[in-house]
């Protein structure tokens, strides 16, 4: 035995078991602490199904197709245009509206393999859940704000228009009158200054772009979020895109992430509702699907109801600035 | 009858040595030493012990006034309303860069003296690496506690990482679930708000006082890895030692008023505001970390993360792999060159992530960077090893 070391061996022992004893019971007890960490709440879907929702602006007028298209309808010529943002399906949870000029968003024609081979639009129909504005040849997309990558969010993911390359941009080499890759797309993109994601609006809901000087760290489109509009031309949200991604908050640990049909069941846990609307439910809505304008019954869209009727959300569409006597900007 | 004992008022004598302490007593003193002690770069770690004690009383103060039910509006409140608010949260603000830039500092002179040889000091750079996560951890909570925009793009972004990368591929997904819990609970924004402020003002900060507290006791007990106690030449702890303690910690807090009176902290956007031309650049002390993952194309799984958790693990084992005999820079080659591969390597991509926010590297320019760091870290290093021995020996 060690001469300057007068603990004797069996105190030795004794304490060594007893610290061991004590630890394995903290230890024991302390996996109790899991019930305490993880909220009742948490992993329980806020709401059975994808609300229906109608778009508002921030002094709670509903917002009209010929609003979106007049204030913030971008064509290629665009240099800067008004964002758009509004929350769906939860609080928090930031959706692009953007309105193209001069371009109708039809259905690729090829489905996209990778997501690295372009998928040009077909010329057919518009695409499910576009408006689709005939008389000014315009489409109104909305898309999730919350980048594929990392959940990146407005402003650090936004639009920009034909004319306007963003630094971050032009330092992976895009240029305004670039040729081949380099080129700024006509309508510019959806542009996540995080990392460098790259979403091509003009492809609708499969928009992730890797046709660029580099790739996107994103590897799925921003989901879709399905517009419709009613006889007064106001707009509504009522889903997701279920050929897409899902939200980027939404997935699910420990089975990940699903996308394709599995997106309509994606849970809504994680957040709060968006506000309930007084307004009255309206009887019928016009939305594009993949073949033409339908006119459908809001119970036929497969949204969140109570008892059999529909409830009507309501969620504010908000903007970096004020517009031609258009009050929109505030924050989402 | 036994006298009872004399009251003493001579509160003086409290600081005087103690001598005769019964047998067994277990002793955890303030040693005293000798005028080396007081070189400045023996004192990093006191300052980094100021700058936690000045965190932990304006944290203190902060928190009368922070709401977590309204993060921004009252973050807004403490700048606008509260009397010395704006002072004291930029100095919180300060105080904290300062404290991550000493934690370096700290830990990386000790790394080129090797400080943690000899007696269980080992030990005490186990705990010190752990402070720096704690430190680094806090500051990240604190910074997020805003709500400004960019606030939750990181928060997504850290959560997202846990999930998406290996950490999140290996660990089981229950566990990343609960860690996941511990920091947003179920994600509402009033629930996400108390957590991260609870972990902020009292899990990671007691964690840390804690282990800070184990830290320096270990430190007493091991004492000045760089001198000899000299019969004669010590210098009695008290006052000397506790005045120069003091003065120095006036001096650091003093300093960083005065910048913080200088350059008020500016609140950055609320979350939920839009607007063109804000950059996602977070704070410096996460920026090489933040651009390590967007470097080389090599993803988060295969390049940043594992190579930070190898970088941690081998720092956690340094002590016990540096097998050199000697002390002193050039004596320890290959340690020394891989503390400057560090700083060269922290610092490059510090100001990368600066210059080019969101730009994805080739494969091939990162790994001719890597490459050039390390022959600039490791090349120098040897030799001057060499040309030193080399003279010592035509010296002789
Ligand atoms: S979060 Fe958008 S690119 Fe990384």
């Amino acid at each position: 035995m060690n001469k300057d070391n007068n603990i004797k061996e069996p105190e030795k022992r004794a304490f060594l078991k007893g610290a061991g004893l004590s630890i394995a019971a903290l230890l024991v007890g302390g996996l109790s602490m899991e019930r305490y960490a993880v909220p009742k709440g948490r992993s329980v879907p806020v709401m059975d199904n994808f609300p229906l929702a109608i778009l508002e602006d921030p002094n709670g007028n509903p917002i009209t197709t010929s609003e979106v298209i007049e204030f913030a309808g971008a064509s290629k010529t665009t240099k800067s245009s008004p964002i758009l943002v509004f929350n769906y399906p939860l609080q928090d949870e930031p959706t692009f509206l953007i309105a193209l000029r001069g371009i109708k968003i039809t259905t690729p024609n090829t489905s996209p393999s990778s997501g690295f081979a372009p998928v040009p639009p077909g010329t057919d129909a518009p695409m499910d859940g576009i408006i689709y504005d005939s008389a000014t040849n315009t489409s109104i997309l909305a898309v999730s704000g919350i980048c594929q990558h990392l959940g990146c969010v407005p402003p650090f993911l936004d639009y920009h228009p034909g004319q306007s390359v963003p630094f971050e941009s032009q330092l992976i080499g895009y240029k305004l009158d670039g040729v081949g890759v380099q080129k700024w797309p006509d309508y510019g993109l959806i542009y996540c200054k995080c990392h460098g994601s790259q979403y091509n609006p003009v492809w609708g809901g499969r928009n992730l772009y890797n046709n660029g000087p580099a790739a996107s760290p994103a590897n799925h489109s921003l989901p879709q979020i399905m517009l419709a509009t009613d006889s007064n031309d106001h707009i509504y949200a009522y889903g997701i895109n279920s050929s897409n991604a899902v939200i980027r908050t939404h997935l699910k640990f420990p089975d990940g992430e699903t996308h394709g049909a599995g997106v309509k069941n994606e849970d809504l846990t994680g957040g709060t509702a968006i506000r309930q609307s007084t307004r009255t439910t309206p009887t019928s809505l016009n939305k594009y699907s993949v073949t033409s304008l339908e006119s459908v019954s809001p119970s036929s869209l497969d949204v969140n109801q109570s008892n059999g009727s529909i409830i009507l959300y309501k969620t504010t569409v908000v903007s970096n600035e004020n517009k031609d006597g258009l009050n929109w900007k505030g924050t989402f | 009858m036994e006298k009872t004992e004399e009251n003493n008022y001579n509160i003086t004598d409290l600081m005087k040595e103690e001598k005769d302490l019964p047998e067994g007593t277990y002793k955890l003193g303030f040693k005293s030493v000798t005028k080396k002690g007081y070189r400045i770069d023996e004192w990093t770690g006191a300052w980094v012990a100021t700058a936690l004690i000045y965190q932990i009383v304006t944290g203190i103060i902060l928190f009368f006034y922070y709401s977590q039910v309204d993060p921004y509006a009252s973050t807004q409140y403490i700048i606008n309303n509260v009397p010395f608010g704006h002072i004291i949260l930029t100095s919180h603000l300060y105080m904290a860069y300062t404290m991550i830039g000493l934690v370096y500092f700290h830990m990386m002179r000790q790394w080129f003296v090797g400080s943690y040889k000899g007696k269980f000091r080992w030990l005490q750079w186990i705990l010190g690496v752990f402070l720096f996560l704690l430190t680094v951890l806090t500051a990240i909570l604190g910074y997020m506690l805003a709500n400004t925009a960019i606030a939750m793009a990181a928060l997504h972004i850290g959560l997202l990482f846990m999930q998406r990368s290996v950490i999140g591929r290996i660990l089981p997904g229950a566990l990343i679930n609960w860690i996941e819990a511990i920091i947003v609970g179920n994600y509402t924004t009033t629930a996400t708000f108390s957590h991260l402020l609870a972990l902020h003002v009292a899990v990671l900060s007691t964690l840390m006082l804690a282990i800070f507290a184990a830290h320096f006791m270990l430190f007493e007990r091991s004492g000045l890895a760089s001198e000899k106690v000299e019969k004669g030449k010590m210098i009695p702890w008290f006052p000397t030692n506790l005045l120069y303690a003091v003065f120095s910690a006036i001096i650091l807090i003093g300093i960083v008023l005065i910048f913080s009176a200088t350059f008020p902290q500016t609140l950055t956007l609320a979350y939920g505001s839009l607007a063109y031309g804000t950059f996602p650049v977070p704070d410096w002390y996460i920026t090489s970390v933040y651009k390590l993952m967007d470097v080389a194309g090599y993803g988060l799984s295969t390049g940043g993360v594992p190579l930070i958790i190898g970088i941690l693990i081998f720092m956690l084992i340094i002590p016990f792999i540096d097998r050199y005999h000697k002390k002193g820079v050039l004596e320890r080659p290959w340690i020394t060159a891989f503390g400057i591969y560090l700083l060269i390597g922290i610092s490059v991509m510090t100001i990368w992530g600066y210059s080019q926010p969101g730009l994805t590297q080739t494969r091939l320019l990162t790994e001719y960077m890597w490459w050039a760091i390390t022959l600039v870290s490791f090349l120098p290093v040897y030799a001057m090893r060499f040309a030193k021995k080399d003279g010592d020996f035509n010296g002789d």
